[in-house]
C-alpha cells in the first residue's frame, strides 16, 4: 500500500518537473539568440532537480517528455533539428544522472550541470557535423562552449542553492524515500 | 554553497579542453594552404603540407612539379626555356609558377598570412 502510494506521489513528481520544463522552454524562446543553436539550456533545470529525486526509468521518461515538448514549443516536433536536440538531451541527461549517483561525494550540481551542457553542446555539434552541415560546423564550437559552460556553471550554482534550502524537496525526499530506509 | 573537490577539477578540465580547442582550430586555418595545379584540361589541388611528387601532363609532355616542406617547385619540363624551374621554390599564397609552352600554371591559394611575400614587381 504504502509502495503504490510512493508511486502515484512519483509520477506526480514527473508531471510537475516536465510541467516546469514547458514553462522554461517557453521562457527561454522569448530570450533572443544571435545563432538559432545557441541556448542557454534553462530546462535542464528540472531535470537536474529530477536526478535527486527519481529513479532511473522515472528520469528516463521525464527527459522524453523535456525533449517532446522542446520540440513542440520551439517548432521543431517534425524536423531535423529534434535529432540534435534529441541527442544532446539524452546523452547530457544520463551522464549527468550517473555522475550524481556515482559521485555525489566528489562533486556538486556546478561539476555535474557543467558536465552536461558541455556533453550536451559536444554531441549536438557531432550530430550537426555528421548528419546534416559536415566538419565546418566545428568552426562555431568555441563561442558554443564557452556561453554552453557559462550557463551550466550559473545552472549549477543556482540548483546547489535550491537543494540546499528547499523545504519542498526535503519533504519530497522523505515521502518518496520513506519506505525503502 | 560551497564548491567540491570534482567541481574544480571538472571546470579546469573544460577550460583546458576549450582553449585547447580554440586555438587548434585556429592555428589549423593558417596553415590551410593549397597549390592548385592549372592545365588546359583539369585543376588539380594539393594540400601544400604533404610532402609529394607529382607528374603533371602538360601539351608538351610531363613537368616533374614536388612539394616539399610548404614549397613547390618544378623539377623538370619538357620546355626550352626552362624559366619555371629558374623560378625556384613558391610558398606563399597568390604567388605562382608558370610555363608557358607547357600550358601548366601552378599557384598557391588559401588564406592570407601575416607576413606576406614581397610580390614579384618589386623583386
Amino acid at each position: 500500500m504504502k509502495k503504490q502510494k510512493s508511486i502515484s506521489f512519483q509520477s506526480n513528481i514527473v508531471a510537475l518537473l516536465a510541467a516546469c520544463c514547458i514553462f522554461l522552454s517557453a521562457f527561454e524562446y522569448i530570450i533572443p539568440k544571435p545563432i538559432p543553436f545557441l541556448r542557454i539550456g534553462l530546462a535542464n533545470l528540472p531535470i537536474l532537480i529530477g536526478i535527486t529525486l527519481l529513479p532511473f526509468p522515472a528520469f528516463l521518461l521525464l527527459i522524453c517528455m523535456k525533449v517532446c515538448f522542446q520540440g513542440l514549443i520551439y517548432g521543431t516536433f517534425f524536423s531535423h533539428i529534434i535529432i540534435l536536440s534529441a541527442g544532446g538531451t539524452f546523452s547530457s541527461s544520463i551522464a549527468m544522472f550517473f555522475l550524481y549517483k556515482f559521485c555525489k561525494k566528489y562533486i556538486s550540481f556546478i561539476g555535474i550541470s557543467v558536465t552536461g551542457a558541455l556533453l550536451s553542446n559536444t554531441v549536438q555539434l557531432y550530430l550537426a557535423g555528421l548528419l546534416f552541415f559536415g566538419p565546418s560546423v566545428w568552426l562555431i564550437s568555441p563561442p558554443f562552449y564557452i556561453i554552453g559552460g557559462i550557463a551550466g556553471l550559473l545552472l549549477g550554482v543556482f540548483t546547489n542553492t535550491f537543494t540546499g534550502k528547499s523545504m519542498w524537496l526535503t519533504q519530497c525526499r522523505e515521502l518518496l524515500y520513506a519506505d525503502n530506509s | 554553497m560551497k564548491l567540491k573537490p570534482g567541481d574544480i577539477i571538472i571546470i579546469i578540465i573544460a577550460m583546458g579542453a576549450i582553449t585547447f580547442l580554440t586555438f587548434s582550430l585556429f592555428s589549423n586555418q593558417v596553415n590551410n594552404k593549397n597549390c592548385h595545379i592549372i592545365t588546359p584540361e583539369k585543376e588539380y589541388i594539393y594540400p601544400l603540407h604533404i610532402d609529394q611528387s607529382i607528374e603533371i601532363k602538360g601539351s608538351l609532355g610531363i613537368s616533374h612539379i614536388e612539394i616539399k616542406n610548404n614549397h613547390v617547385h618544378m623539377l623538370s619540363s619538357p620546355c626550352s626555356l626552362k624559366t619555371c624551374i629558374k623560378r625556384g621554390e613558391i610558398s606563399e599564397v597568390g604567388s605562382w609558377i608558370a610555363c608557358l609552352p607547357n600550358k601548366i600554371l601552378i599557384i598557391i591559394k588559401g588564406k592570407k598570412s601575416e607576413k606576406a611575400e614581397i610580390d614579384i614587381l618589386s623583386e
